[in-house]
């Protein structure tokens, strides 16, 4: 039941398709325009924040709540559901955006860097991951209409906060490079590990929100 | 004895300003159960909660023998119709067999099909595009696609010119052939339940004012009307009191004939009647004047 509401979610969230279509165009023309390729891949992960809220939309403007308490689904499944399809929709802007930046960069004869590639890759589905933990347990509980600024409020807390770092002079390049380098090792478990642990948290507070929200 | 089919006790739920005040009801298998009350008066809440649409303060809802509304084994065999449709205006009609019919083990695509045919709505048409009376239709569609044993209607009528409206009391006849087929109907156009309902239950400011049988609703309830001056006796028995000069009208229990004169007429309460004078009763508990 839980692989249905993925089907079924996946498939509202791309109709009508020109709700959506600016914010991928934009993620896959991000390599070619940027002057750092792997912005399209960093630019995935923001995107794909922003559009989290898109579902939680649909479902105010069509009463789908109204339609899923109809449904012989529990209120669990549907919240289990809903984070696995934008998990799988986020690796599927991931993986297109990815091709992009590869086929940009072999386009334009440069070296491909794929330690790059997957480290970008790597912070894209945390940044993404810790985003989706954070909003939609409010969208759950609250509805798209009062929990709207949520929609952008992870991502200008990190793009700002990222900024403000910066500037501060918190944040240098190489360093940040080497640290990651000496500690290449643990950073893909240590990141699946953080990702899985945000989301696993993240489901069980929506799934109890939703169970009790009245609909 | 008949199985129930909804069994209601003692539903308590507060919501802002509004209570649905120790609601209980019982539809056997195999009616159709009327549901009025004036707008407003809990009829829609009662029916989220039949669909475990929030957790009531207090009290219980059982569906089908014993189960919780709300699990999956109850809405694979509850059909919904609502006053408003509730998928998305983007979707178009065909793709419902995909997306709704999808989570239901008996969804017949041919009969979902058959439906559309005979209601004259395009599978290729956007639901956003449909009139308020297609909606319904689309609706019925759906609710019945899946084979449901009880179908909960919530004011499908209101809105609907009266062809529509005699094509869907039509449909539920039909439905109704099935012998463990049931209804629970809700609506404030209370002739459409004429043909159809064997029970009657209404609803006023949250409490239940009556449940039975549509004939015994009919026998302990009757309009007074008259000029006389009216006993403290009869002026308490009369429920929403309206003078127009020297004249009265309101409703009475039929066991309340004897306090009134000869002089006074004394006629049958419509539906309509009762409702009415109830509502006018709870808003305005002494006498309405104009």
């Amino acid at each position: 039941m839980i692989a249905k509401f993925v089907l079924f979610d996946m498939l509202n969230f791309v109709t009508p398709v020109k709700r959506v279509a600016p914010a991928l165009f934009l993620v896959l023309v991000a390599p070619a325009v940027a002057p750092w390729p792997a912005v399209g891949i960093g630019s995935a992960a923001i995107v794909m924040s922003l559009l989290a809220s898109n579902p939680f939309a649909t479902d105010e403007r069509g009463r789908l709540d109204t339609l899923y308490a109809t449904l012989p689904m529990s209120r669990q499944n549907i919240v289990v559901g809903r984070y696995l399809a934008l998990v799988v929709m986020y690796l599927v802007v991931a993986v297109l955006a990815t091709a992009s930046t590869l086929f940009v960069q072999i386009a334009s004869g440069d070296a491909v860097d794929f330690w790059l590639l997957g480290v970008v890759n790597v912070a894209s589905l945390l940044i993404f991951a810790v985003g989706l933990a954070v909003q939609l347990p409010f969208f759950f509980s609250l509805g798209f209409t009062r929990a709207r600024l949520m929609t952008f409020i992870p991502a200008t807390l990190l793009v700002g906060g990222a900024a403000l770092a910066s500037q501060l002079g918190l944040i240098h390049g190489a360093q940040l490079t080497r640290l990651i380098s000496h500690n290449l090792d643990i950073l893909w478990p240590t990141a699946s590990l953080l990702c899985a642990a945000a989301l696993a948290a993240s489901v069980v507070i929506s799934a109890m929100r939703y169970r009790r929200r009245a609909l | 004895m008949t199985a129930s089919v909804v069994k209601v006790t003692g539903l308590t739920h507060s919501q802002g300003t509004f209570r649905l005040d120790s609601v209980d009801f019982d539809l056997p298998t195999g009616l159709v159960m009327g549901f009025v009350g004036p707008n407003g008066s809990g009829k829609t809440t009662t029916i989220k909660a039949l669909l475990g649409m929030f957790h009531p303060d207090s009290g219980s809802v059982e569906l089908f023998g014993g189960e919780a509304p709300g699990a999956a084994s109850t809405t694979e065999r509850v059909g919904v119709v609502l006053d408003q449709l509730f998928v998305s205006p983007d979707w178009k009609v065909g793709s419902l067999t995909y997306r709704v019919g999808a989570f239901f083990a008996s969804w017949d695509r041919a009969a979902f099909g058959d439906y559309l045919e005979r209601f004259r709505i395009s599978p290729s048409a956007r639901v956003g595009t449909l009139s308020r009376g297609e909606g319904v239709k689309l609706s019925l569609a759906m609710a019945l696609a899946h084979h449901p044993d009880l179908l909960i209607l919530d004011e499908p009528t209101s809105g609907l010119d009266p062809v529509s409206r005699a094509d869907l009391v039509d449909i539920l006849r039909e439905f109704m052939i099935d012998p463990s087929h049931s209804i629970l109907f809700s609506t404030h156009i209370t002739s459409d339940l004429d043909s159809l309902a064997d029970l009657i239950l209404v609803i006023d400011n949250g409490r239940i004012a009556f449940s039975g049988a549509v004939d015994a609703l009919h026998e302990e309830f009757a309009m007074v009307h008259g000029t006389e001056k009216l006993t403290p006796e009869a002026r308490a028995s009369v429920l929403g009191l309206r003078r127009t000069g020297s004249r009265f009208d309101g409703l009475i229990r039929a066991e309340a004939t004897p306090l009134f004169g000869p002089t006074t007429v004394i006629d049958a309460a419509s539906t309509d009647d009762v409702i009415v004078h109830i509502a006018r009763n709870g808003s305005t508990p002494q006498e309405v004047h104009s």
